[in-house]
C-alpha cells in the first residue's frame, strides 16, 4: 500500500484529503506543520508528499527545501496552496516540486494527480 | 460537560485578598498613628482618643475649663499660637455660613494656652489644621451655592458628621470598598474566562462532530436523513454559525464536484435565512457578515438583496456588496459602477481590482462608464483603462480635459500618454498654461513620448521662463524625445542659456 504524507494546517482540508485517499486505497500519514512533516519523513518515509505553503513552524517551501537538500530524498512533490501567484509556483518548481495544484481544488483531480505521480516515479 | 472550579484559582483570589486585607489593616494601624484631627477633636468636642483621656482627666481633677483645654492640647502636640491663628481665621470664614459649628470653637479659643509637646509637628507641617478648616468651610460654601434648595441641608450635615466621625472609620470604610471591588474584578474575570473557554471548547466538539458528518454525507457515506439526524442541535444558533463555518470553509477550499453540494447543503438547512436576516441588522458587521455568506454559500439568495447596498451609507457595507456583485456578475462585473453614487474608497477600488484578477475575469470596455457623475469612478475607470491598454474609443478622454477634479484631469494626462494618443497632443499643450504643476508636469512627460519636432518651441519656451522642476522635466522630454531635441538642446546650450548645462548632466545621470 503506497503511503501519502499530508501536510496542512487547516485541519478540515487535512481530514477530507485524507478521506479522500484512504478511499482511494493509500495509507495517509498527517503533519499539521512543515516541522511534523520532515519529522515523519525522517522517521518514517512516504512515497509522495502533498504540502501546503503558508504553514506554521516551517513553510512549505522550505519543506521541499529540506527534502531535496538535506535529506536528498527524490520523493515526488504535489504542492497545495490558495497563494497561487506566479512567483510562489517558480519557487515551488525551482527547490523541486513536482506539481502544483491551487485552492480551492477538486478532489476528483487531486486523486488523479496523485496517481500519476506515484506512477512517474516507478 | 462543565470544567469543575480549579482549587488553585480559587486559591489565588483568596491569597489575593488575604494580602489586599493584611495590607488594609497595617494602613488603617498606621492611620490611627498618625490621625490628624486631634486638634480639631479638641476644639470642635469631637470623640475620640485624646477627649476621652481628657474626660478621664476633668472627671479626675475637677478642674476648671481652661485648664482641661491646655492639657487636651499639650497631649495633642499642638502650637499654641498657630492653633489659634488656624481657629481665629477659620472662625472668621465659617460664621458666614453656620453657626452652630462656629461657635464651639469660639467658645474654646479663649480657652487655648501654650502646649507642651509637638508630636505631629511634621503631619501638622504638610496638612495643618488651618487647611483642614478651611476645606470644610470651602465644601459647605460650594454646597450652599450650588447644590438646589433640598439637598444643601443634607450636604451640611453629611460634611458635618464625616467631620465628627474618627478618621478611621472612612479609611476602614475606603478599605472595605477597595476589598470589594478587588473581589468583584477577580470573580468577572474568573467567570468570563471560564465561560470563554467552555464557549471556545463547546464549537470545537461540535466544529469536529459536524465536518465528520459533512464529510461522510458528501462522499456519499450516509444520506442525507441519517445526516440530519447526526447534526445534533443545528436549530441552536450557536451550532448555525458553526455549521455555516464549517461549510465556509468547504466552500473555500474545495471545487469541482463540491461547487454545488456545499451550496445545496446550506439551503436545505435553511442557513441562508440567518444570513438574509443579518443583512437586516442594524449593526453595519451583521450586514458584512450576511453578505459575505450569501455571497460564498447561497448566490441567488444574494442576488436580490445586493443591489440594494451598492449605495449603503456605511463604506465596509458598501464594499462588500460591490465585491460580491463581482463574483455572483461574472459577466459583466462592473456594471454596478453606472449606478454608483456613494464614494468609491481606493482601497475598494483596490480589492475588486484583486479580486478581478484572481478570478480571472474578463475586462469590459471602462470607456463605457466615464461618463458617471461619480469623480472616484471617473478615476478608477482611467486607471483601469491605462492598465488594461483599452485604446477602442479612447478619445472619449479628451472629454476629460475640462473636468473639474484636478486628479481625473492629471489621469487623462496619464492616459494620453501612456496609450500614445497622439491626437490628444495639441489639446494638452493648449491645457498647459491653465494647468496645476503637477498636471503641467504630467503634459511635459506626455510630450516626450508623444511629441515631435512641432513641439521644440513650446518646451523651449518652458526651459527659458518656467520653475526648476518644470525645465528638468522639459529638458528630459526633449533631449529623450529625438535626435533632433537632442541637438536642439545642445544648440540652446552653445547660443542662449549656458545654465541647461547643469540640467542635460543632471537628467543624463543614470542615478536619476
Amino acid at each position: 500500500m503506497k503511503r501519502i504524507l499530508v501536510a496542512e494546517d487547516n485541519k478540515l482540508i487535512l481530514e477530507t484529503i485524507a478521506y479522500s485517499l484512504t478511499r482511494e486505497g493509500y495509507e495517509v500519514l498527517r503533519a499539521a506543520d512543515g516541522k511534523e512533516c520532515l519529522k515523519i519523513m525522517k522517521e518514517n518515509g512516504a512515497d509522495l508528499i502533498i504540502t501546503d505553503l503558508y504553514m506554521p513552524c516551517i513553510n512549505g517551501h522550505e519543506v521541499i527545501s529540506v527534502v531535496r537538500d538535506e535529506l536528498k530524498m527524490n520523493t515526488p512533490i504535489l504542492v497545495l496552496s490558495a497563494a497561487g501567484a506566479e512567483d510562489n509556483v517558480l519557487k515551488a518548481f525551482d527547490l523541486g516540486a513536482d506539481d502544483f495544484m491551487v485552492k480551492p481544488f477538486s478532489l476528483v483531480e487531486l486523486t488523479v494527480r496523485v496517481r500519476k505521480l506515484l506512477a512517474s516515479k516507478k | 460537560m462543565r470544567k469543575p472550579i480549579k482549587f488553585t484559582s480559587v486559591k489565588l483570589i483568596f491569597q489575593t485578598i488575604s494580602l489586599i486585607g493584611a495590607l488594609s489593616l497595617l494602613i488603617a494601624v498606621s492611620s490611627f498613628a498618625i490621625r490628624p484631627f486631634t486638634a480639631l477633636d479638641v476644639a470642635i468636642g469631637t470623640p475620640g482618643k485624646i477627649s476621652n483621656h481628657s474626660n478621664q482627666y476633668q472627671s479626675k481633677t475637677n478642674a476648671n475649663p481652661e485648664h482641661i483645654a491646655q492639657k487636651q492640647l499639650a497631649d495633642a502636640g499642638i502650637q499654641a499660637g498657630g492653633l489659634s491663628d488656624t481657629i481665629s481665621d477659620s472662625t472668621t470664614k465659617k460664621s458666614k455660613i453656620d453657626n452652630s459649628f462656629a461657635n464651639p470653637i469660639t467658645t474654646q479659643k479663649n480657652k487655648i494656652t501654650k502646649p507642651r509637646k509637638r508630636n505631629n509637628y511634621l503631619f501638622l507641617r504638610i496638612f495643618g489644621d488651618k487647611n483642614v478648616i478651611q476645606l470644610k468651610t470651602d465644601l459647605i460654601i460650594f454646597g450652599n451655592e450650588h447644590y438646589p434648595p433640598f439637598l444643601r441641608k443634607f450636604h451640611t450635615r453629611v460634611i458635618e458628621k464625616t467631620y465628627s466621625y474618627p478618621v478611621i472609620l472612612l479609611f476602614i470604610f475606603l478599605i472595605f470598598i477597595f476589598i470589594l471591588n478587588v473581589v468583584l474584578v477577580l470573580l468577572v474575570l474568573y467567570y468570563s474566562n471560564l465561560y470563554k473557554n467552555q464557549k471556545a471548547r463547546y464549537i470545537r466538539i461540535f466544529t469536529g462532530m459536524y465536518e465528520e458528518v459533512l464529510t461522510a454525507y458528501l462522499f456519499n457515506e450516509i444520506n442525507w436523513a441519517k445526516t440530519l439526524i447526526k447534526l445534533k442541535r443545528i436549530k441552536k444558533p450557536l451550532n448555525r454559525k458553526i455549521l455555516t463555518s464549517v461549510l465556509s470553509n468547504f466552500q473555500g477550499n474545495l471545487s469541482g464536484e463540491m461547487d454545488n453540494r456545499i451550496p445545496e447543503i446550506y439551503e436545505k438547512l435553511d442557513l441562508y435565512r440567518d444570513a438574509l436576516k443579518l443583512t437586516k441588522s442594524s449593526f453595519y458587521y451583521n450586514k458584512v457578515v450576511g453578505i459575505n455568506e450569501l455571497t460564498n454559500l447561497y448566490p441567488q439568495g444574494a442576488l436580490r438583496i445586493i443591489d440594494g447596498f451598492i449605495n449603503d451609507k456605511h463604506y465596509l457595507v458598501r464594499a462588500e456588496a460591490q465585491k460580491s456583485f463581482i463574483r455572483i456578475h461574472a459577466s459583466n462585473p462592473f456594471e454596478f459602477l453606472r449606478t454608483l453614487t456613494t464614494p468609491f474608497t481606493r482601497w475598494t477600488q483596490l480589492s475588486i481590482f484583486y479580486l478581478f484578477r484572481l478570478h480571472q475575469l474578463s475586462a469590459p470596455a471602462f470607456i463605457d462608464y466615464l461618463n458617471t457623475e461619480n469623480d472616484n469612478v471617473r478615476n478608477f475607470c482611467l486607471r483601469m483603462i491605462i492598465y488594461f491598454q483599452q485604446l477602442e474609443n479612447a478619445t472619449e478622454i479628451f472629454k476629460l480635459f475640462e473636468s473639474k477634479n484636478e486628479r481625473t484631469r492629471f489621469l487623462s494626462f496619464r492616459a494620453i500618454n501612456d496609450l500614445r494618443l497622439y491626437e490628444g497632443k495639441d489639446l494638452i499643450k493648449s491645457c498647459y498654461s491653465g494647468e496645476t504643476k503637477k498636471n503641467r508636469l504630467e503634459i511635459i512627460k506626455a510630450l516626450k513620448n508623444i511629441g515631435n519636432t512641432d513641439d521644440f518651441d513650446f518646451l523651449e519656451s518652458i526651459i527659458k521662463t518656467s520653475s526648476t522642476t518644470e525645465k528638468t522635466e522639459a529638458c528630459r522630454s526633449l533631449y529623450f524625445m529625438n535626435k533632433e531635441g537632442c541637438d536642439r538642446l545642445n544648440f540652446m546650450i552653445q547660443y542662449s542659456d549656458r545654465n541647461i548645462e547643469q540640467y542635460l548632466a543632471h537628467i543624463t545621470d543614470p542615478r536619476n
